[in-house]
């Protein structure tokens, strides 16, 4: 990895702790959300007619972005190019730079505007794949296309319930899109399922973003969430703040 | 020896980094070398109240002392791995746990020969670093993969160094028998190898174990033997034996978490934990319990006054014959001496360290003379009456140790001087509302987010800041955040003047002025009208701050309109959408 890489990686470090020690809004930028870590926003679409025109995708382009996708993927199962001076450093090269060239599919549909099944079937194939880099990436790909069924369940098992912390935040930002009962309720599933026996560094996190979820129907089920939690955890703690805010904001 | 956690990304650490007064070791249980001081990460007085018994003690006899370790520690790794699986799978079958367990156990042989704590000669409190000081501990977390946790002390911290290795562990071990190379479930030596090889290689290297030409095979091979040896079962007296803390306590960094005593029946001078109820204190008198799961110290000391000694116990299910009370949190401090409340400001009468957590990541040093505002106290031990304040530092908010029962007042006094550091607003300051809210008494007064209200008063009532706002010439309250989640700055941040002092007059043509703003942030996107009013054709769509950081420019305004241009798209758009910088 070059200088830049290394540089690029300890901001995004920093910048993913301050989504779990936020000081004060005054000290992030418009891109900077407190509740997303990353650089980049998820474009959060949730009705592709209202904000963008639907275009027909470049066949060529996209082939030669899958392509060096791909070759990348192929690149866990077999032998590449690819230091490994300690036992690790071979898949997290991989990871980095599938990250870098998803990032930049991101930026390119985000400017056209695109809306294709075939960009959320590339951004769900790499949602599942097991490094946090990777998934980051893909979800950012994901949000610029219109929520479907398919991708909500590609969020919730490859974000939700999986182990890392960093996520959430930005996986929280994409759910909020999901407007229907239908998806209402399967998010709920979820992070009930997620307080009961989700990674206990993700739960912690969940616990402390999911006041936007809350709502009149699903505010007892958390109290009763709540109301088992052992006294004293972080997550007890976190998700009683929560529900407090509901109350006061549901005064509206 | 590492592993990577996702997305905590790579740092480039010099070797040996934050590695003070670095001591030796021996290729041996519990004093792999090398050792370094654990108060770079966290607090050494809690490592020594907490994990005590989990420190080798190079002093004493090194065969008898590694007896006596390895015994404890055998009991903190069993007791994390059941604690830790139990919490993932609740359904789990004993004979998994046990496999569980048996699998943390080689990690722990294989990553570090089970070493963390140990007081070398030096007679500091130290921890181990392995692998040029990039390993961090018993399951060696690194440092250039996992800054950001070693630097809130998941590496240091026992039990949470332990957690933080078993999730990336256990996810594999979940994989691994949908995998060819492990047979079922129930093929416990080969899960127990495949998640081995996906926690050392990555994800994809699950089935590494089955490839003796892999160039990181040696890896697996070493945990083969581990696993299978079991040689730490030499050194530990009673293989039945529990850890000697509670692991939930533990986990999240609370005080007092030892066991304690075990007893058929409850007495007094004890606190007894709870999972339900908190902590509790038993009477006799009443042959009752009082609880709380604010602060067991103050509830020890409101409840037997200056004892002298106490003990510390588990709560026991069949116990639920006595009454239990729920003791209210409001008051509860109240026996203790010069303590205060959230809410108080404070001023510190020396360089005090502030942490993350009580014990935890040192996030600078509070000078002597420097003023801040308290927004929670913690009281760690019932006799000595420790307090740790949790204060405004910067825009950070972490825990000042202050002294104890005795000396507390050399520590830190409250103050009427102005603040050096401030979060929330007093009365006569000025604050913007974050987000449009409306008062906790009167539904119909609402605020205007991006405006600036003076507060008449402020308020904390347990882990709530409440303001009395002025708002267009009413008093009403407001819910301002919670100080436990940190969240104050989401309601409200602190302004310098308010809106009307703020804002230049209107110029007499405002279409000679261009101003800026944004939608507000709960609007994701807006239609704009080709005229002022909802009946004009409708014009292009305007992003809200979620969609975009471009700025809208307002060259225009009429009748609660403004004309506003947003990336070269220009139309009319109502002023209530908007905010303006």
């Amino acid at each position: 990895m070059n200088k830049v890489t290394y540089g690029l990686i300890l901001f995004f470090s920093v910048v993913g702790y301050l989504f779990f020690f936020p000081s004060s809004k005054e000290t992030v930028g418009s891109l900077l959300d407190y509740r997303n870590p990353y650089t980049r926003k998820p474009a959060s679409i949730s009705d592709a007619q209202e904000v963008v025109e639907t275009e027909s995708v470049d066949r060529t382009k996209l082939q030669i972005k899958l392509s060096k996708l791909y070759t990348l993927k192929n690149c866990y199962t077999t032998d590449c190019d690819i230091a490994s001076s300690d036992s690790r450093e071979y898949e997290l090269t991989i990871g980095s730079q599938l990250k870098q060239e998803l990032l930049a599919f991101y930026e390119e549909v985000l400017k056209s505007g695109r809306v294709s099944t075939e960009i959320e079937d590339v951004a769900l194939e790499f949602l599942a794949i097991n490094d946090g880099h990777v998934k980051e990436a893909a979800l950012l790909l994901l949000s610029t296309q219109p929520p479907s069924q398919v991708a909500l369940t590609g969020i919730i098992e490859n974000v939700l319930d999986y182990h890392d912390p960093n996520l959430i935040g930005l996986a929280l930002i994409e759910l909020e899109k999901y407007k229907n009962e239908d998806y209402h309720i399967q998010i709920k599933e979820s992070f009930l399922k997620n307080f009961r026996e989700g990674s206990l560094l993700v739960k912690e996190a969940l616990a402390k973003g999911i006041y936007k979820f809350v709502n009149q129907d699903t505010r007892s089920q958390y109290e009763s969430i709540l109301n088992n939690l052992p006294k004293n955890s972080r997550v007890r703690k976190n998700l009683k703040a929560s529900l407090e805010r509901y109350d006061y904001r549901s005064k509206l | 020896m590492f592993f990577y956690y996702p997305s905590l990304a790579q740092n480039k650490t010099p070797d040996y980094w934050k590695c003070n007064n670095k001591s030796g070791g021996s290729w041996n249980f519990g004093r792999a070398p090398n050792v370094c001081d654990v108060d770079q990460f966290i607090d050494a007085s809690y490592v020594s109240s907490v994990y005590g018994p989990a420190i080798f003690d190079d002093s004493k006899e090194v065969t008898v002392e590694r007896a006596r370790y390895m015994s404890e520690v055998y009991g903190l790794i069993k007791d994390t791995a059941r604690y830790y699986i139990v919490s993932r799978k609740p359904e789990v079958s004993e004979e998994e746990i046990l496999e569980f367990i048996q699998a943390a156990y080689a990690i722990g042989h294989q990553e570090s020969y089970w070493s963390h704590y140990r007081i070398p000669s030096n007679k500091r409190f130290q921890y181990m670093r392995g692998d040029y000081g990039h390993g961090h501990g018993i399951f060696q977390v690194d440092d250039r993969w996992h800054f950001t946790a070693i630097n809130q002390g998941r590496g240091a911290n026992l039990i949470l160094n332990m957690v933080y290795s078993l999730e990336e562990y256990y996810d594999a071990w979940q994989r691994a028998p949908s995998q060819s190379c492990v047979n079922g479930e129930r093929d416990w030596r080969a899960r127990a190898r495949s998640a081995y090889s996906a926690y050392n290689g990555g994800a994809s290297k699950i089935c590494r174990f089955t490839n003796p030409k892999d160039k990181w095979a040696r890896n697996d091979e070493g945990f083969r033997l581990k696993y299978d040896d079991r040689s730490w079962e030499r050194y530990v007296d009673d293989l039945d034996r529990e850890g000697y803390l509670n692991i939930e306590c533990a986990y999240n960094e609370g005080e007092n978490c030892k066991k304690g005593v075990n007893e058929a029946l409850p007495r007094e001078n004890t606190i007894y934990r709870s999972s339900s109820l908190g902590s509790c204190v038993f009477k006799n008198d009443g042959q009752e319990f009082f609880c709380s799961s604010a602060n067991e110290a103050c509830l020890f000391t409101k409840l037997n006054g200056s004892s002298s000694s106490y003990s510390m116990g588990v709560f026991k299910d069949f116990w639920d014959e006595y009454q239990v009370q729920q003791v209210p949190d409001e008051g509860l401090c109240s026996e203790i001496s010069g303590i205060y409340s959230a809410g108080t400001a404070l001023e510190v009468l020396k360089n005090i360290n502030v942490r993350k957590t009580p014990a935890g990541e040192k996030i600078g040093v509070i000078k002597s003379g420097s003023t801040s505002q308290i927004v929670g106290v913690d009281i760690s031990h019932p006799i000595s009456q420790d307090r740790y304040y949790k204060i405004v530092y910067g825009k950070e908010i972490g825990y000042i140790f202050a002294g104890n029962k005795s000396d507390f007042a050399s520590w830190a006094r409250q103050t009427q001087k102005s603040l050096t550091y401030k979060l929330y607003a007093i009365a006569g300051d000025y604050v913007k509302a974050s987000d449009s809210l409306s008062s906790v008494d009167d539904e119909t007064i609402d605020l205007e987010e991006g405006h600036v209200y003076q507060v008449v008063d402020s308020s904390v009532e347990g882990h709530k800041l409440f303001y009395i706002l002025d708002v267009n010439g009413v008093e009403a309250k407001f819910y301002a955040g919670n100080f436990e989640a940190v969240n104050i700055s989401d309601f409200f941040t602190l302004s310098e003047k308010a809106d009307d002092e703020d804002q230049a007059p209107l110029p007499d043509d405002p279409k000679d002025e261009v101003r800026y703003g944004r939608l507000s942030k709960s609007i994701w996107w807006k239609k704009t009208y080709s005229c002022p009013a909802t009946s004009c054709s409708k014009g292009p769509t305007f992003k809200g701050p979620k969609l975009t950081s471009s700025k809208l420019e307002i060259s225009e305004e009429k009748l609660g309109w403004y004309k506003a241009t947003q990336k070269g798209k220009t139309g009319w758009i109502q002023a209530k959408y908007v905010y303006l910088y």
